[in-house]
């Protein structure tokens, strides 16, 4: 065993209890920072797997911005005494959905077998290792490079680019509208009602 | 090598499978959004382990991973848009519970 795939094998081991124990912790905050790790985690596997350039989207994105965000409702919307609402209220839920993954599981893997069966001779036969991977006379062609990635993203991927870059604005906007206070509006609404009436009051009096 | 590959694949299917598990046994909207993303990350790590699988001196093919860079990009409007939801229900309910938000107007 040489040392890439033992550290792919400490990083699955962490990655999967940190996914489990997310799973199973009763306190928000340890869930989050649980998937946290799993992130983490992932980031090693993706430059064990020469993506680099993923690695870092990982690492900035999703372990930095999105888990900040997850953190910040569940510190400012989550309070202690909520912690009731984390189990189960049927008895049963966890007895089903357990037996529901473990199906799930079962299908995936059978199929992830036998087609890794079928595939043996072909995975075995002239796919490159990790050294040929990085082997290009050009370093743009090298897998996960960042300036090839670029370029193909740019080129042949540019539609898809372009409409997420719209899906964001979209989000963007989407998300200001739906998370806006509109207990303030309210208050607005009021005071300006408030106005009306006192401006009859004051029309009455000089009646 | 392609035992690394291999086994990334295995994994992305049990991360799949540990997220769908918490999304069934949990009743709080975070908690079962963020096994969602655990399920997202899951089917981005087999993208860029097929990615790696397929790419060979003949066949210089980086699409695996533009494909999950574009699910990074999706994944954080997502995240966006479903904490303000989840926001704005806090905002007008004490009781936060999945098995009793069937509607999202008042």
């Amino acid at each position: 065993m040489d040392g890439q795939l033992l550290a792919w094998w400490v990083l699955a081991i962490v990655g999967s209890l940190s996914a489990v124990m997310m799973v199973l912790s009763r306190n928000p905050v340890h869930s989050v920072l649980y998937l946290v790790a799993n992130f983490l985690t992932l980031v090693g596997i993706y430059f064990l797997l020469s993506a680099p350039m993923m690695a870092v989207v990982q690492f900035v994105v999703y372990a930095g911005a999105i888990m900040i965000l997850f953190l910040f409702v569940v510190m400012f919307f989550m309070s202690p005494e909520a912690r009731r609402w984390l189990r189960p209220e049927i008895k049963s839920q966890w007895v089903f959905g357990t037996l529901l993954t473990v199906m799930m599981l079962t299908v995936v893997y059978i199929s992830l077998f036998t087609s890794g069966r079928v595939n043996q001779g072909e995975l075995e036969m002239g796919r490159p290792t990790i050294a040929m991977a990085g082997a290009a006379e050009n370093p743009r062609e090298e897998l996960g490079h960042p300036a090839g990635l670029g370029v193909r993203m740019f080129s042949y991927h540019a539609l898809p680019f372009e409409i997420a870059g719209l899906l964001l604005l979209a989000a963007l906007l989407g998300a200001v509208l739906v998370a806006r206070d509109e207990r303030s509006e309210g208050r607005q609404h009021l005071a300006h009602e408030f106005e009306k009436a006192e401006e009859a009051v004051a029309e009455e009096v000089q009646a | 090598m392609i035992d690394m590959v291999v086994n990334s694949v295995w994994l992305a299917g049990l991360m799949f499978a540990i997220g769908t598990l918490g999304v069934m046994i949990h009743r709080h909207p975070v908690i079962i959004f963020m096994c969602i993303e655990l399920m997202l990350n899951a089917a981005n790590l087999a993208l860029v382990a097929f990615n790696r699988h397929h790419f060979s001196p003949a066949w210089r093919t980086m699409d695996g991973q533009i494909y999950a860079f574009l699910i990074i990009v999706i994944a954080a409007a997502e995240v966006a848009v479903g904490l303000a939801i989840i926001v704005a229900l806090f905002k007008h309910r004490t009781r936060v519970d999945i098995d009793e938000i069937n509607f999202l107007k008042r």
